[in-house]
């Protein structure tokens, strides 16, 4: 590829930067997780010292104490319920996108993809207006339905791609067999976009489990609270509780589980971000 | 006749969607634009209509004023480290380095994670009692550089943009990497051929095919800029301070200091800067791309 003889100087120089950067960026993960063992005692003692025991108790307390296994459950269940809706009503609305002929289509499919380029930030206080006389703040069905709403412009616009490429002889044949176009759409349309289906809900998931902007916005009562809510909270109750180690022991929980994710997926990954990256 | 058959399904399938999206996308937008024009506190139901008096009043207040220009600060000094680092990383990735997951799992992992995650984590990092970088001036001998990062304007708006370029550096990485991949070998080999060294091959051939990338990745950058909330309003505690935004200035005008109208002309001048850096970029680099 590029560069097969890089001068000597120039990429002493590069890896030093790089160098520097993922070391430093390891480490500072490192040190949330070593910490997250430690007593608070040993932690003011001194910052970068190891555990003296592991204390396995700080995750106990994360857990049940602050309350992050409730907001763990809220946040697995909100994240859930959202990605079926998004990915449901997205492949609906794609496929009559990309595949039937009417007027206004490409309108209408820019009038979605308005959704990704407008910031959330302008239409914030209607919505919370709006949300607040519609019965909907304070409440996991209103996050629900906003999380559906924002999540949508993205995901039409992957599986409007992906709908376009399929061979049209597949809706043809079955329509020919007798089949009615709502059969058609469920038991045949449907299965053949399941790569796409597939991308569009780990990239729903991890975006509803991260979301912190409208759970902010909507959520007052702590028993509502989702992971980022949550997280927030115990952070800025650091100024007057400094319970610092069971903190970070909260914050490896909630990096865990995508932690994980990435580890597993880490090319379908990678591939979805250069979608989601492209679509500004 | 297959199409006409199609059309039955128009209603059913895109109907919920589009219903969703006008209810609580289009409207709000629509209703933004006009509480701009108002003089609404929120708290009342008549609302005034002020005209351009909100858009007056924001560029002569002080503390909009500083917002903007720390939103321009993130996006200058963000892009002139963003841009090199991203570039970088990406041929370094794309020559199959050694360790190469281990290099994007740091690379790429912070993209992934909660804005909330990154806060904490540099909130953390910077707190001047028990922080990780004050102990690590302090362990080695550098104590009196021990600074409150987030104290002062000239320290913390730096500092900020630290964390911001460790969150999004991932995004920007993949868009390179995938930007060289399309990149044919056999222009390399040519240039090489021309005797063209490995500088030059870097400077004629690579960049000017990646000028596409580096388009979107300007606009990406500018948007997230102008956008800026969730990373300041979390790493400050929701405090009015030095390294206020347009994000976290207008969350504070709508919801503590209760002038919807206000907040929601705050929101349309951010929309209309959005819009503009896209336009502009895209109009002053609108020749440049190579097509091949």
């Amino acid at each position: 590829m590029a560069m097969t003889h890089t001068p000597g100087p120039l990429k002493a120089i590069t890896v030093l930067l790089l160098g520097f950067y993922c070391v430093s960026s390891a480490v500072s993960l490192a040190w949330v997780l070593y910490t997250s063992f430690k007593s608070n005692a040993e932690f003011f003692a001194s910052t970068w010292a190891l555990p003296s025991t592991w204390r396995w108790s700080n995750y106990a307390y994360a857990w049940a104490n602050a309350e992050i296994g409730h907001y763990f459950f809220n946040t697995l269940y909100i994240s859930v319920v959202s990605t079926a809706g998004i990915v449901l009503l997205a492949a609906m609305a794609a496929y009559v996108l990309a595949r039937i002929v009417f007027p206004f289509r490409q309108f209408l499919f820019y009038l979605f993809l308005a959704g990704m380029m407008v910031p959330g930030m302008l239409y914030l206080f209607p919505l919370f207006v709006q949300m607040r006389n519609m019965h909907l703040t304070n409440s996991h069905f209103g996050l629900i339905t906003l999380y559906i709403v924002t999540g949508l412009p993205f995901s039409i616009f992957v599986l409007t791609g992906f709908f376009r490429t399929l061979p049209t002889e597949m809706e043809e044949a079955a329509l020919i067999d007798g089949a009615s176009p709502w059969r058609m759409f469920w038991t045949i349309m449907l299965p053949l976009a399941k790569p796409g289906l597939v991308t569009v809900s780990i990239f729903s998931f991890i975006n509803t489990w991260n979301e912190f902007f409208w759970s902010l916005i909507l959520l007052r009562s702590g028993k509502l609270y989702t992971l980022a809510r949550g997280l927030q909270t115990l952070f800025w109750n650091m100024s007057t509780e400094s319970r610092w180690t069971e903190l970070f022991a909260g914050l490896v929980i909630v990096m865990l589980p995508l932690i994980v994710v990435f580890i597993l997926l880490q090319d379908r990954i990678t591939e979805g971000l250069t979608v989601g990256a492209v679509k500004g | 006749m297959i199409q006409r058959e199609l059309r039955k399904l128009i209603l059913p399938l895109l109907g919920p969607a589009l219903l969703l999206h006008a209810v609580f996308f289009l409207l709000p937008v629509l209703n933004a634009f006009y509480y701009s024009t108002t003089s609404w506190s929120g708290l009342t139901p008549e609302k005034e209509f002020v005209g351009l008096a909100n858009f007056v009043r924001a560029f002569n207040d002080h503390t909009f004023i500083m917002a903007l220009e720390n939103v321009v600060y993130f996006s200058v000094l963000g892009f002139v480290f963003v841009f090199p680092l991203s570039l970088l990383f990406a041929v370094v990735l794309s020559r199959k380095p050694p360790f190469e997951r281990l290099l994007k799992f740091i690379i790429f992992a912070p993209t992934l994670l909660s804005v909330v995650v990154t806060a904490v984590l540099w909130g953390s990092i910077y707190n001047p009692v028990i922080g990780l970088l004050n102990e690590t001036l302090r362990a080695i001998g550098l104590g009196e550089l021990a600074q409150p990062w987030l104290g002062r304007r000239g320290l913390a708006l730096p500092a900020i943009t630290a964390a911001m370029i460790w969150q999004g550096l991932g995004v920007y990485v993949i868009l390179f990497l995938a930007g060289l991949q399309k990149i044919p070998r056999s222009f390399y080999e040519s240039a090489e051929l021309d005797g063209a060294d490995a500088w030059q091959q870097f400077r004629y051939v690579t960049v000017p095919l990646l000028w596409d990338v580096v388009q979107i990745l300007v606009v990406l950058w500018i948007i997230g800029s102008v956008q800026a909330f969730a990373l300041i309003f979390v790493i400050t505690r929701g405090y009015p301070n030095v390294t206020e935004v347009i994000g976290t200035y207008m969350y504070w005008a709508g919801f503590q200091g209760q002038s919807i109208g206000y907040a929601s002309a705050m929101g349309v001048i951010m929309f209309f800067m959005v819009l503009f850096a896209s336009l502009l970029f895209k109009w002053l680099t609108r020749r440049e791309a190579v097509e091949y």
